[in-house]
C-alpha cells in the first residue's frame, strides 16, 4: 500500500478514528490494531507476504526471552548467532541467493566450466531488509545489555511490523520505538499538526518532484546508448533530485504518520543535499541505516583493527560501505557503489577530518565561496556515484560514465518531456531553497515558528496545489521499496 | 482534538464544497448514466468512457462483433462506410479515445477477449508519433481508461477527475458558462462549443457544424483556419522509435486474440496532417506482428495528407478519407504497398 494512494487515506482514516477515538483507553487494544493495522498494509498487495514477517517476529521474540534468561555467556553467545544466522540467512536466502547462483555460474563458464546450477523462483518479502535490521539489532541490544527483552508479544509483533517504516524505514531501533508501545500514547495537538505538515512535504517532494524527474531519468536510463552526454548528465542530476525525494519524501510520509499516531520515529534525512564532503553526506542521508551500520558493523571493525591505525580504518570503512552497497540490492553496481563510497572516505581517514562539522549556524546567510565549492563538488560526486545505483549491469554504467566524460557532454543536449523536466527543475530548487532555510528544523515545512493562521495555511494550500497540477499521478511506488 | 478535527474540516471545506458541486452537477457525465452522452454536451467528455459505458450499455442486444480502435481520427472511418466492405452479419462498434494509446487498444481487446465477445472484424488505426507514446493509463481527465475496461482503480479515476475539475480555470470557465449559457473564446479547451452527435448504436462521431460550415462555406472554411494549416517540411523528418518492449508484448496479444477469433483485421497507420512516417524500425515491428498484407501505411507524402481540404485541422481527416482508404484496403489488400 503506497502512503500517496486513495486506498491509504481511507485505510488510515479508519484506523486513526479506531485508534484515538475508540480504542485510545486500553493500551493493550490499541497495539493490537497497530498489529492488525500493519499486517493489512503489509499484505495489502500479496497475503502470502506475511507468513514470513509472522515467522520472523515469533522466532526473534522468543529468542530474545532466551538470550535475555541466559545465564552463561557461552549460551547467551550461541542463541545471539543463531539470531544472526536467521535474519542474515533470511536477508541473504531471499535477496541475495539467485544473485550468487548467476555470478557462480557466469565466473565458471568464463574459465570453461559449466555449473548450470539453477536459480529459483523465489518471492521477496516486502521491506526484508528494514524488518530484519529490525530484528537483528534487537537481539543485539539485548545481548549487550542495552535493553531487556520484553515479555508482551503485542508490543514486539507490533514493534517488527510497525507500519509507518515497515517497507522503506526509518529502521527504528527497539530501544526507541518499544518503550514507546509499552506506555499509553496521549494525543498532542502540536505533534499532530506536524505530523500533517510533515505528510504534506513528503508527499510534495514524492508526487510533484519525485515523480516528475522519474519520468526524465527513465527515459535518460533507457535510452542512453543514443543520448549525448549533455543529456545524462542532466539526467543523473535528476535521479540524484529524485532519488533524495523519493526517499526522504517517504520518510517525510513515515515520520508524519507516526507523529498523527503519537509515536515519535528516528529521523532519517538531515538535509544531505548541503553536505560538505562524503562523510557529512552519509552522516544526513539515510541516518537510521548509517546509525545502525555504524554500530553494528564499522564500530566493531575498527575496534577489531585498531592496531593497524588509519589502514585499519580505511579498511573497517570499505568493508561497512560495500555491506551498505549490498544491502541496497543483489548486483554488483551495489556492491561497487558501496566500495567506490568507502573510497571517497579514504582522504577524509588520511587527513584525520572524517569527524569535522560545518560550524555556519547563520540559517538565512548563504555558504561561503569554498561552502559552496565543497557542497557543489560532494553533490557531483554523490551524482556520478548514483550511476551505479540506477544502473542494471556495472557494462552499462561504464557506457554512461564513458558518455558523460567524452566531448557529447558539452554538446546540446536533447531534452524529451521539456515540460516535465523544467517542472522538476523548478521544483527541485523551491525545495532546495526551502531546506536551505529551514537546515535547522526537523523537516522543510515545520513552519510553527509563523505565527499568522493565515500565512501558515497559505502555505499548505499552495503546496496542496502544486501537487495536483503539478504531480504525477501514476501510482508510482517508492524507489527503496525495491530494497 | 476538538480543535484539530475542527481545523481540518475547516481547511478542506473549499474543496469538500467544490466537491459536492462536482457530484450534483457531474460536468464530465461520469457519475451517472446518459442514454446519449452527446446531447446537450457543453464540456469536453472523456471519450474512452463514453465509448465503453455505450458499448457496456448496447452490446448484449446488438452484440457487437466488429470493431474500430484508435483515436479521435477514427471519426473518419464511418461504420456505414465500413459495413460496404463486410459480411452481413457484421455488427460495428467504434470503440475509440482521445489520444488512443497502445495501453488503451490493448485493454479493450483484453476485455473482449475475457467477456467473449468474438471479434470477426477490426481496424486498428494508428497515428505516427501519438499511439506509442506510452505503455500505461494516463493522469488526465480527457485519457484516463474506464476502470472496467482496463481493470484499474475507480478511486483513482474519479480522484483524476476531481483533480482537474478543481483547476481554476476549468471552475472559472464552467460556471461561467453555466451562468451565462454563452461561449466565449476563452472557454476553448474546457467547453465544447461544437455540436456534436455520438450515435448511441455505432458510437460514431459526427462534428455536425464542421461539416455544415465545409459544405456551405468550403473556402472561408480554410481561410479562416489557415494559421491552424501549418507549412509542412519539404521532407518531414520521421519520429524516432517509440515502441517500448512493454507495447510489443501487447500487440502480441492483441495479435493472439486476433488468431483465435479469426478476426479479419486492418491495421491502418494514419495519414497526418504533419507528413510525418513513423520509425521504420516501429513500423517493421508492427508488421512482423501483425503480418505485411495486414498493416498499411498511409503516413508520409501521399495523396490524402498533400490537400489540406481532406482535413478539419491539422489532426483529423475527413470521412471521405476515410472511405477512400477502406475502399483501398479491402479492394486492392495486399496490393498497397506506399500509397503515394
Amino acid at each position: 500500500m503506497l502512503f500517496n494512494s486513495f486506498t491509504f487515506f481511507i485505510f488510515f482514516f479508519v484506523f486513526y478514528f479506531l485508534y484515538w477515538l475508540i480504542l485510545n483507553r486500553n493500551l493493550k487494544v490499541q497495539n493490537i490494531l497497530l498489529l492488525i493495522g500493519g499486517y493489512v498494509f503489509y499484505s495489502w498487495t500479496d497475503w502470502r507476504l506475511l507468513f514470513y514477517l509472522i515467522f520472523v517476529s515469533l522466532f526473534n521474540y522468543l529468542l530474545g526471552i532466551y538470550i535475555g534468561k541466559a545465564k552463561s555467556e557461552k549460551n547467551k553467545k550461541l542463541l545471539v548467532a543463531i539470531g544472526l544466522v536467521q535474519g542474515i540467512g533470511g536477508l541473504v536466502f531471499f535477496k541475495y541467493f539467485n544473485f550468487f547462483i548467476t555470478s557462480f555460474n557466469e565466473a565458471f563458464t568464463s574459465i570453461g566450466i559449466h555449473l548450470g546450477w539453477q536459480t529459483l523462483q523465489l518471492i521477496i518479502p516486502l521491506g526484508i531488509s528494514f524488518f530484519t535490521f529490525r530484528t537483528i539489532s534487537y537481539i543485539l541490544d539485548i545481548n549487550k545489555g542495552k535493553i531487556e527483552a520484553t515479555t508482551d508479544w503485542v508490543v514486539y509483533f507490533t514493534y517488527v511490523s510497525y507500519f509507518p517504516g515497515l517497507l522503506s524505514g526509518p529502521i527504528d531501533r527497539a530501544g526507541t520505538l518499544i518503550p514507546q508501545l509499552e506506555k499509553r500514547r496521549s494525543w498532542d495537538y502540536n505533534q499532530s499538526v506536524n505530523g500533517l505538515r510533515q505528510i504534506l512535504w513528503g508527499l510534495f517532494k514524492k508526487i510533484a518532484i519525485a515523480d516528475n524527474c522519474g519520468i526524465f531519468t527513465t527515459h535518460i536510463f533507457d535510452n542512453f546508448q543514443t543520448l549525448p552526454g549533455s543529456s545524462l548528465f542532466i539526467g543523473s542530476i535528476l535521479f540524484t533530485i529524485q532519488l533524495y525525494a523519493d526517499f526522504s519524501g517517504y520518510s517525510d510520509m513515515a515520520i508524519g504518520v507516526s507523529s498523527l499516531l503519537g509515536i515519535k520515529n528516528t529521523k532519517n534525512f538531515e538535509f544531505p543535499l548541503f553536505a560538505q564532503n562524503i562523510a557529512e553526506f552519509w552522516r544526513k542521508w539515510h541516518i537510521s541505516l548509517t546509525s545502525w551500520m555504524t554500530e553494528y558493523v564499522y564500530t566493531p571493525l575498527s575496534i577489531t583493527f585498531r592496531d593497524y591505525g588509519k589502514l585499519g580504518a580505511v579498511l573497517a570503512i570499505l568493508i561497512n560501505f560495500v555491506i551498505i552497497g549490498m544491502w541496497h540490492g543483489a548486483n554488483w553496481t551495489f556492491i561497487i557503489f558501496g566500495f567506490v563510497h568507502g573510497c571517497l572516505f579514504v582522504p577524509l581517514i588520511l587527513r584525520g577530518t572524517i569527524n569535522s562539522r560545518n560550524k555556519n549556524k547563520n540559517l538565512m546567510k548563504l555558504p561561503t565561496w569554498s561552502g559552496l565549492f565543497r557542497m557543489s563538488l560532494t553533490f557531483l560526486l554523490v551524482t556520478l556515484s548514483f550511476i551505479l545505483f540506477k544502473s542494471d549491469s556495472i557494462s552499462n554504467a561504464l557506457l554512461f560514465y564513458k558518455k558523460i566524460f567524452s566531448i557529447s557532454l558539452f554538446s546540446l543536449p536533447e531534452l524529451y518531456f521539456l515540460k516535465t523536466v523544467l517542472t522538476a527543475f523548478v521544483l527541485g530548487a523551491a525545495m532546495i531553497i526551502v531546506e536551505w532555510v529551514q537546515r535547522d528544523k526537523e523537516f522543510g515545512l515545520q513552519i510553527d515558528g509563523i505565527k499568522q493562521k493565515h500565512v501558515r495555511w497559505l502555505i499548505y494550500y499552495t503546496i496542496v496545489f502544486v501537487i495536483m497540477f503539478f504531480g504525477v499521478f501514476e501510482n508510482n511506488q517508492f524507489i527503496y521499496f525495491n530494497f | 482534538m476538538k480543535k484539530f478535527i475542527l481545523n481540518l474540516f475547516f481547511f478542506f471545506l473549499p474543496f469538500l464544497i467544490i466537491i459536492f458541486t462536482f457530484i450534483i452537477l457531474d460536468p464530465f457525465r461520469i457519475i451517472y448514466k446518459y442514454d446519449d452522452y452527446s446531447k446537450d454536451m457543453h464540456v469536453i467528455s472523456n471519450r474512452d468512457f463514453v465509448s465503453s459505458e455505450m458499448f457496456i450499455k448496447h452490446n448484449e442486444k446488438q452484440q457487437y462483433n466488429s470493431f474500430i480502435f484508435g483515436a479521435s481520427v477514427t471519426l473518419a472511418f464511418r461504420t456505414n462506410s465500413w459495413k460496404k466492405h463486410l459480411p452481413s452479419t457484421a455488427s460495428p462498434y467504434v470503440f475509440d479515445a482521445t489520444g488512443e494509446t497502445t495501453y488503451g487498444i490493448f485493454t479493450k481487446v483484453k476485455y473482449l477477449d475475457k467477456i467473449g465477445t468474438i471479434i470477426n472484424n477490426c481496424i486498428i488505426v494508428i497515428c505516427p508519433g501519438n499511439t506509442f507514446t506510452t505503455d500505461k493509463d494516463q493522469n488526465s481527465h480527457l485519457q484516463v481508461k474506464h476502470p472496467a475496461i482496463a481493470g484499474t482503480s475507480w478511486a483513482n479515476f474519479y480522484f483524476t477527475f476531481v483533480k482537474d475539475y478543481l483547476n481554476p480555470w476549468f471552475l472559472k470557465n464552467y460556471f461561467q458558462f453555466l451562468i451565462t449559457h454563452k461561449y466565449v473564446s476563452s472557454m476553448s479547451g474546457y467547453i465544447e462549443n461544437r455540436r456534436i452527435i455520438y450515435d448511441t448504436i455505432s458510437n460514431d462521431i459526427t462534428i455536425v457544424d464542421q461539416e455544415e460550415e465545409i459544405a456551405n462555406h468550403p473556402k472561408e472554411y480554410y481561410v479562416k483556419r489557415k494559421n491552424i494549416f501549418f507549412s509542412r517540411d519539404v521532407s518531414p523528418a520521421p519520429w524516432p522509435r517509440q515502441l517500448s518492449a512493454r507495447q510489443i508484448e501487447m500487440y502480441k496479444f492483441i495479435k493472439t486474440v486476433f488468431d483465435k477469433n479469426k478476426t479479419n483485421y486492418k491495421v491502418i497507420i494514419a495519414p497526418m496532417y504533419d507528413q510525418r512516417k513513423m520509425d521504420s524500425n516501429d513500423l517493421k515491428t508492427v508488421k512482423q506482428i501483425f503480418g505485411n498484407e495486414y498493416v498499411f501505411d498511409f503516413a508520409g507524402k501521399n495523396i490524402f495528407t498533400e490537400k489540406k481540404e481532406n482535413y478539419y485541422e491539422h489532426q483529423h481527416f475527413r470521412p471521405m478519407v476515410g472511405d477512400s482508404i477502406l475502399k483501398l484496403i479491402y479492394t486492392k489488400g495486399s496490393e498497397i504497398s506506399d500509397v503515394k
